[in-house]
């Protein structure tokens, strides 16, 4: 009698187990991927855009500090005129804000306050947007004068 | 093996570009609240200047802080030239530890006093 040889081998629910098995480790695999290369992007955007926001604004801010009268004609633009009669002109239009100075230059910077309205107190410019507080940016000038003139005022009284 | 390794090298990737954007984010806010406490100081001190240019004074000055801010180790110091009857500056200087800013005021005298003409932020 010829003996029976037995060859090892696997089920087919093992094989399917695996081939489960396998497709959902893949699937992971694909997901990681994909939220590492989209993270990776979207840091790399918003520090680029958080870096756009504050050079805009470093230079919002200095032409504010500097204003002897800030006229916001609309939510959209800003004049703001310097102690010594210049002017300087902010606008928001076609998704990019845009200074120009009294000689005509213009600086852009894209993508940057499509959210934004200016308003102003009188002495300061707000800028509101999606945020919860507005950002406030201060008249060095007008705040020294309005501080003056109170001292004037307590001087006469 | 070779999958295994590549998924535990997106995983410290994707950690590592995480902790990268929440630190430069938590920084960039840190340094945002000082620029605005430096702002007010610079504030005060511009209204220090005037005080003292309507008073006739000039020369170097360390003003006076609160509590709070001296904790900070905050330091504000202005500096006033009158270089003429009818012109002086003052320069305001607003410092925190590792971190400073300055401006320079310049005023005109005028039948009602000292009058602020420029602020230049540095």
């Amino acid at each position: 009698m010829r003996p029976v040889h037995h060859h090892p081998g696997f089920t087919i629910t093992e094989l399917l187990a695996t081939l489960i098995l396998l497709v959902m480790f893949f699937s992971a695999a694909g997901e990681l991927f994909r939220s590492t290369i989209l993270l990776s992007w979207g840091s790399q955007e918003f520090s680029n855009r958080g870096s756009q926001i504050d050079s805009a604004l470093f230079q919002l801010r200095r032409d504010v500090w500097n204003s002897a009268q800030i006229a916001a004609t609309n939510p959209r633009s800003v004049d703001l005129s310097s102690p010594d009669g210049t002017k300087t002109a902010w606008r928001i239009d076609l998704g990019s804000l845009t200074r120009t100075d009294a000689r005509g230059q213009t600086e852009r910077w894209a993508s940057v306050g499509n959210d934004w309205s200016f308003s102003t107190d009188g002495v300061s410019l707000t800028i509101s947007d999606t945020a919860p507080a507005p950002t406030r940016l201060p008249s060095q000038v007008l705040l020294t004068e309005k501080g003056t003139s109170m001292i004037l005022e307590r001087g006469h009284s | 093996m070779v999958t295994a390794i590549f998924l535990m090298s997106f995983t410290v990737m994707t950690l590592t570009v995480l902790m990268a954007t929440i630190a430069a984010q938590s920084r960039r806010a840190q340094i945002l609240g000082q620029d605005a406490q430096l702002r007010q100081l610079l504030t005060a001190g511009a209204a220090f200047a005037e005080a003292q240019l309507q008073s006739n004074s000039s020369g170097r000055f360390s003003v006076p802080l609160p509590e709070a801010l001296r904790q900070l180790d905050a330091d504000l110091t202005v500096e006033i030239q009158t270089p003429s009857d009818e012109k002086a500056t003052a320069d305001v200087q607003a410092a925190l530890p590792h971190h400073r800013l300055s401006q320079r005021l310049s005023f005109s005298r005028q039948a009602s006093g000292w009058r602020i003409t420029d602020a230049t932020l540095d």
